[in-house]
């Protein structure tokens, strides 16, 4: 017996769609899991070390014992990029991090302390809101002064909004429902029915959130190093790298091009991860409720 | 509700908002570690007696409360105060810098306009390799930084090439690689929301009425598609404004070009909080009155709205 021709092409179809739509998710998840070991274990990738100098091969083009070529100083490209891995995503993660507990802690508060809190939890986050793209991280740096633990304090400070509107929108939402309701009821103190009940059920999209979030504040991380405002000199940095690079331009490529890569490879990484988590976790939510 | 009294209460909020961005500024000078007085010498290791009659000359040994209302009655009167670097009032640097700046940004928004535009119009709704092929892209663009896709260009096409100059001094070529780094940074967001916008006016019903009608398909996309799609462009237009606002300052020091970014990016590493906060106060104003616009704009381009707040 034949199966209908419409059948058969329309799942031909449904499985090459599908396997497209898999392969760079696959990819993906591996790039993420290869930056994770090159956080904890950078020597897997290299041998050699990130600042060991050479100036006979300053600035050679790829290949040889240099597989990604060499910096102004004879530092081997390749070895600075994943040693440089941990300066580089630790302002961006690290400021996710703290825009995220202090976001959420501050959009609980906003939705279940009163309208007094709520007004005044909501003027802040538009004031902060105010300072248009990396400028209020460029303030506090300014006030602050320059380093990797003022970029990430500076970055949190710009991000934390964003959380923050979140944070209290969903838990306007889950205050509402019965479990909470029933909480009230049998007398369990606020603070209790906050941390117990509000907060977990409002956690999950924060989470997806800063999954999304993490590769944008990658990117203000390496900007910021970039300008000269991050780790300080000896340390590898993508940013920094790059921001070297601009002065021998005109007699080597490679320096230029390579940390690029990682960062744009890191990012595209995480959003494809990210998107996939938040679809994930989409599909589970609409279980229940349909 | 009147008009007047529609128009009063985003107006209102947005001075409460701008006044609150005046007091972060103010608490960035003077609650915070460092003596301005210090910093604004410039020397190291000043004697005591020279930094308390700077103080004095500062005004910094007056109550708290009484420098904040002196800060904001000189804001007031358009007075950003002293560059501690230059030695010239910073709104007169101001002054000197935004054109440059203006100029960038808006080259930018229509070279960014100019791409995703018809992008837009000619991937909403095709097959999906198309689609993907362009929504890859986009992603790509978004994930790179702009300060590194500056570094390609230079690198391409000043270096390689040498078709536009290394240093971008105040020419028309000079404008070229510098717009085109900062509108690659809004194209990727741009055309994903324009093409979203067209794909979805393409399955409302008007649109095929107008089919019906034989209109040919590219005139169903920019009369009918096209308009529709603006409305969520307005959305993300708050976005958009502050990635100008904030990419200038890693454009112009990409491309060593003059602008108020460059002055806010040399302020910071030298500590002269005066600029700083004058680019940033700066930024915040245009940034909110342009906000401000953007709302009542929604009002002027899509009719069901004023319905619903009447």
């Amino acid at each position: 017996m034949t199966a209908p021709p419409e059948a058969a092409t329309l799942r031909i179809r449904g499985g090459l769609a599908g396997r497209i739509g898999r392969a760079p998710l696959a990819v993906s998840w591996a790039v993420v899991g290869l930056i994770l070991v090159a956080l904890a274990w950078p020597g897997a990738f290299t041998s050699l070390a990130p600042d060991a100098a050479d100036p006979a091969v300053a600035l050679a083009p790829p290949g040889g014992g240099h597989p990604l070529g060499t910096d102004e100083l004879g530092r081997d490209i390749l070895s600075r990029i994943v040693y440089g891995a941990r300066p580089s995503l630790l302002i961006g993660v690290g400021s996710t991090l703290i825009a995220l507990v202090i976001g959420a802690a501050l959009g609980v508060a906003a939705a279940t302390w009163g309208r007094r809190a709520d007004t005044v939890i909501m003027r802040l986050a538009d004031v902060l809101l105010a300072f248009p793209g990396l400028l209020l991280a460029l303030l506090v740096i300014a006030t602050l002064g320059p380093g990797s633990t003022n970029s990430v304090i500076a970055l949190a400070c710009a991000t934390m909004p964003g959380f923050l509107r979140i944070a209290r929108s969903q838990s306007l939402v889950v205050r509402r429902s019965d479990f909470v309701r029933a909480a009230v009821v049998l007398g369990r103190p606020p603070l209790s029915i906050q941390l117990r009940h509000v907060l977990p059920n409002a956690l999950p999209p924060l989470l997806v959130f800063s999954m999304i979030n993490i590769g944008s504040a990658i990117i203000a991380g390496t900007t910021l190093s970039f300008l000269g405002l991050g780790p300080r000199a000896p340390q590898a940095e993508w940013g920094s790298m790059l921001s070297t690079s601009r002065n021998y331009l005109a007699v080597a490529w490679a320096p230029a091009v390579f940390p690029g890569v990682a960062i744009a490879l890191t990012v595209v990484a995480l959003n494809i991860a990210g998107r996939d988590l938040q679809r994930r976790f989409e599909r589970r939510e609409s279980v229940p409720r349909a | 509700m009147t008009v007047s009294r529609r128009l009063a209460k985003p107006f209102l909020r947005a001075l409460g908002v701008l006044l609150g961005a005046e007091t972060v500024t103010f608490a960035a000078y003077h609650l915070l570690p460092g003596d301005p007085a210090e910093v604004s010498l410039g020397v190291p290791n000043p004697s005591a007696e020279l930094v308390a009659t700077t103080r004095h000359e500062m005004g910094l040994d007056r109550p708290l409360a009484v420098q904040y209302v002196v800060f904001l009655g000189r804001l007031l009167r358009g007075d950003l105060g002293t560059s501690y670097q230059l030695h010239e009032p910073v709104t007169r640097v101001l002054r000197e810098q935004v054109w440059a700046t203006v100029t960038l940004a808006v080259a930018a928004l229509a070279i960014a306009f100019a791409v995703s535009v018809p992008l837009a119009v000619a991937t909403a709704g095709r097959r999906p390799a198309m689609r993907g092929l362009s929504s890859g892209g986009e992603l790509l663009l978004t994930s790179s930084p702009s300060f590194w896709i500056g570094i390609l260009l230079l690198s391409l096409f000043s270096f390689r090439l040498g078709w536009f100059p290394v240093i971008s001094g105040t020419s028309v070529r000079g404008l070229v690689l510098p717009a085109v780094t900062l509108a690659v940074s809004i194209i990727g967001v741009l055309t994903q929301v324009l093409r979203d916008g067209l794909e979805r006016a393409l399955d409302e019903p008007f649109t095929v009425s107008a089919r019906a009608r034989g209109t040919g398909e590219t005139m169903v996309r920019l009369r009918h598609g096209l308009r529709h799609a603006l409305i969520p462009l307005l959305t993300v237009s708050g976005w958009i404004l502050g990635a100008l606002l904030g990419g200038t300052v890693v454009v112009e020091t990409v491309f060593s070009r003059q602008g108020l970014g460059r002055i806010a990016a040399t302020a910071i590493t030298s500590r002269d909080l005066p600029t700083v906060t004058g680019v940033v106060l700066v930024s915040a104003l245009v940034f909110c009155v342009l906000n401000l616009v953007i709302d009542v704009l929604y009002r002027v381009v899509d009719p069901r709205l004023r319905t619903a707040t009447a």
